[in-house]
């Protein structure tokens, strides 16, 4: 699945990260958000924007990010 | 008539330093790079947009 | 020490993450005493410096900001060169303290390349006010034993420090290896360091170019092609990954009362970003700060008014009696004096303002309107990004313009600057400010608010047209980091609001200042030298061409022509426009616009004329800055001058249709 597809309060692991532009790709693992990291959705819209916790940090993502980014769900969120 | 014309004197000045001032301060914008990377909140010298990078 | 005999020039290279005050903390260093150039063969600057420290002289050479040492942009590229061929001796690492774990992925990785590395933990306050706190005893154990120094740049403290660590330890590589990787990992890097010393012989960092083999890094692979590992297996990932699990650890281990903040936060957020009261939630923070602005201000302002009186009579009288000329006296007091000092009585409502936005700014909140926006962005075919540039707007249309900088497609960009002019700037305040109280009473504030909306509502509608004949794909790319909510920094927020501030006065001892003598001559003078009658000057008739034009909109008065005009160098020349027309001194105290009112009335300008005016004002032609920054991001005098254009018919028809559709009601 991809990120997208995620729950407001889940988290979720990353499996890999397949965006067209390279360089956000690399901004994302400059970031920290690369395969094998957690992440957490706090808060989504209708439009598809996220925001997410990734190690620590708040990040707010569009939903073609979202879409881009395959996570597999890890463990629900009290 | 001396304060007229020493008044309108430095108000000639004045006008013309104002002018070269406004250009110079126009042409030396150097705002913001657009690098993207302000990622919200401000810099160091609490500019957003204008972090002179 | 004997070891500093031969005094040697050290060199030291600063590097960090982008904003973390590296900048800042260079300059306390080497003051103005800068030589910039350009790196070799690219176009990012470089920057040089020198200071010097117990009579040794140290060079320091200020790097790009980057967030890694990959080698995927021209920055990177440079920086890493830069460490591993130049002759630095110590690398000092700028951290931002208070995001430790996003600025210890670059220390890691410059040690690795095995340099002595300082650590400068910057932005140590913003850690104390966020309550959280570092080990300093901890982070350095962690980091190989390397120094760390708290500093800052902004207060000026730990500078001598740093210079202390610096002579002291540019001889001392990294003692231990920092980052431990997997067992399996560690065996690659093994095997590979020993490919490289088997067909390069001893490297002095082959512990690094192995890792970047691994990483299958092209220009390490270029240098050393016949050490590079097959490509089957990746490590990247792994390397990356283990290196930010060791980060966690760090920050496990040296920061403490990060969680309590956090939880703080996403309670905020789950307010302020809602997703459906996220949009009317900002719309109510931005009447708030306009609630402000008019109120606060209004009531500060009475004391400029009071200092301007006072001025504008002392200058009066010492001009008659020394005997100057009448018309020097009519061009000092009824056109610089009214002019500029008009538009200085207008400062209270500007800081209020700038005050409340640099609020919002430094207490996180700003960032998050990017997100919050991002739905109705999306509808318009823009990204939320396309939003933050459209709040700058509030401010000033010319760092917005530029600010579009951040949007990477042209379309995307031509369209934000397209709108941006419609957010409506702080100059457009004084006009609000003057004709809301003249005409609006006690509703004032409701019709300057209605003036903002108006804007924002001109800014999205026009973007659908737009959208609407020529899709725009959303491309859903916004990506921005939402700092944690904190109380504002009282230094951060003066620095800011001063900054406006002085702008602002700049302006009005600039622009407005000759725009006011411009004006004061277009109105004094015809043909035949200087004119008694306004009516009869070189204005009134460039105004008279107007008034044709201009009555449907209900602004058919040859004084409006020429206010409208002359706003083009500045919106608030509008203001100063009304004062010098008029020859009314103090053109935002409570005589001055009751006397305005009275001569605007008397020719039947009334409530509605007065909203058609700001309507007018908002929506045309922004200033000359703004058009000569517009045809500088967009390098088309084509493009800008249609825009011109655009706004001026606009302008029109919106000003038309609220005058004649208000009069069917009124």
């Amino acid at each position: 699945m991809t990120l997208y597809e995620g729950k407001t309060g889940f988290t979720y692991v990353v499996k890999g990260i397949h965006l067209e532009q390279n360089s956000i790709t690399r901004r994302l693992e400059a970031l920290g958000l690369n395969e094998m990291t957690g992440v957490q959705i706090l808060n989504r819209k209708r439009s598809g924007a996220f925001i997410i916790k990734v190690r620590g940090t708040r990040l707010a993502i569009g939903k073609y990010i979202a879409q881009g980014i395959e996570v597999e769900e890890v463990k629900k969120n009290a | 008539m001396i304060a007229t014309i020493v008044i309108a004197g430095i108000i000639t000045v004045a006008a013309i330093a104002a002018a070269v001032k406004r250009v110079r301060d126009f042409r030396n914008h150097r705002y913001c790079a657009g690098c993207s990377r302000c990622a919200g909140g401000m810099n160091a010298d609490g500019n957003r947009g204008s972090c002179h990078k | 020490m004997p070891k500093h005999t031969e005094e040697k020039e050290i060199t030291v290279g600063f590097i960090g993450n982008p904003n973390c005050g590296k900048t800042t903390l260079f300059n306390a260093f080497t003051g103005a005493n800068l030589k910039v150039a350009n790196w070799p063969g690219v176009t990012v600057e470089r920057v040089e410096g020198s200071t010097t420290y117990k009579g040794r002289t140290i060079k320091l050479i200020d790097l790009p900001g980057i967030y890694s040492l990959a080698s995927y942009s021209i920055e990177e590229k440079v920086s890493r060169k830069c460490i591993m061929q130049e002759n630095i001796d110590v690398v000092v690492n700028v951290v931002d303290a208070s995001s430790l774990e996003r600025n210890l992925y670059l220390t890691l990785q410059l040690l690795e390349m095995g340099k002595p590395v300082i650590l400068a933990l910057n932005m140590m306050d913003i850690v104390e006010e966020r309550g959280m706190e570092i080990d300093l005893h901890r982070l350095p154990e962690m980091l190989g034993g390397i120094p760390v120094v708290p500093v800052s740049a902004r207060k000026r403290t730990g500078l001598d420090v740093l210079l202390h660590a610096v002579l002291h330890h540019y001889e001392e590589g990294v003692k231990d290896r920092v980052v431990h990787y997997e067992p399996e990992l560690e065996a690659a890097i093994s095997r590979t360091e020993e490919n490289l010393k088997k067909y390069y012989g001893e490297l002095v960092h082959s512990r690094w170019y192995a890792i970047k083999l691994l990483e299958q890094d092209e220009e390490i692979i270029q240098y050393y092609p016949k050490a590079a590992v097959a490509a089957d297996i990746n490590y990247e990932k792994q390397i990356i990954h283990q290196k930010y699990n060791y980060i966690d650890e760090i920050v496990e281990d040296t920061l403490f009362n990060k969680e309590s903040k956090a939880q703080a936060t996403d309670k905020v957020d789950k307010y302020l970003t809602h997703p459906v009261w996220g949009v009317p939630i900002f719309l109510g923070i931005m009447a708030l700060v306009f609630f402000l602005t008019f109120t606060v201000g209004d009531f500060l302002k009475g004391y400029f008014e009071i200092a301007l009186d006072w001025f504008s009579g002392a200058v009066s009288g010492l001009l008659i009696k020394l005997a100057v000329a009448d018309w020097l006296q009519s061009l000092l007091v009824d056109g610089i004096i009214a002019g500029v000092g008009g538009i200085l009585t207008f400062l209270p409502n500007i800081f209020i303002l700038f005050l409340a936005l640099a609020f919002l700014e430094d207490s996180g909140y700003m960032a998050r309107v990017a997100y919050v926006m991002d739905g109705i962005m999306g509808m318009l075919g823009l990204s939320g990004k396309a939003f933050l540039p459209m709040v700058l707007g509030f401010g000033c249309t010319v760092p917005a313009v530029m600010a579009t900088r951040a949007l990477e497609k042209e379309k995307d960009r031509k369209r934000t600057i397209l709108i941006t002019p419609f957010m409506s700037c702080s100059a457009r305040l004084p006009i609000y400010v003057l004709f809301a109280d003249m005409f609006f009473g006690k509703y004032a504030m409701l019709a300057a608010y209605s003036l903002y909306l108006a804007g924002v509502l001109a800014a999205i509608g026009i973007a659908l047209v737009i959208n609407h004949f020529d899709r725009g794909k959303t491309e859903g790319t916004l990506l921005i980091e939402l700092p944690e909510y904190k109380s504002p920094n009282a230094r951060t927020i003066a620095i800011y609001v001063w900054e406006k501030v002085k702008d602002y006065l700049t302006k009005a001892g600039t622009t407005i200042f000759i725009a006011s003598i411009i004006l004061w001559f277009l109105l004094n003078f015809n043909l035949q030298g200087m004119t008694e009658h306004v009516a009869d000057s070189f204005g009134a008739e460039i105004g008279k061409i107007l008034e044709p034009v201009l009555r449907p909109a209900g602004l058919g008065m040859w004084q409006i022509g020429v206010a409208l005009i002359s706003g083009i160098s500045a919106k608030e020349v509008v203001v100063s426009s009304f004062s010098v027309l008029f020859g009314i001194g103090n053109i935002n105290s409570a005589a001055g616009m009751t006397e305005l009112t009275g001569i605007l009335e008397s020719v039947g300008f009334t409530a509605l004329n007065a909203y058609a005016l700001m309507i007018f004002c908002l929506l045309y032609t922004p200033c000359a800055a703004t058009i000569a920054t517009i045809k500088k991001e967009t390098h088309s005098w084509k493009w800008t001058l249609g825009m011109v254009l655009f706004q001026l018919v606009f302008a029109w028809l919106a000003a038309v249709l609220v005058y004649q559709i208000g009069g069917l009601f009124l």
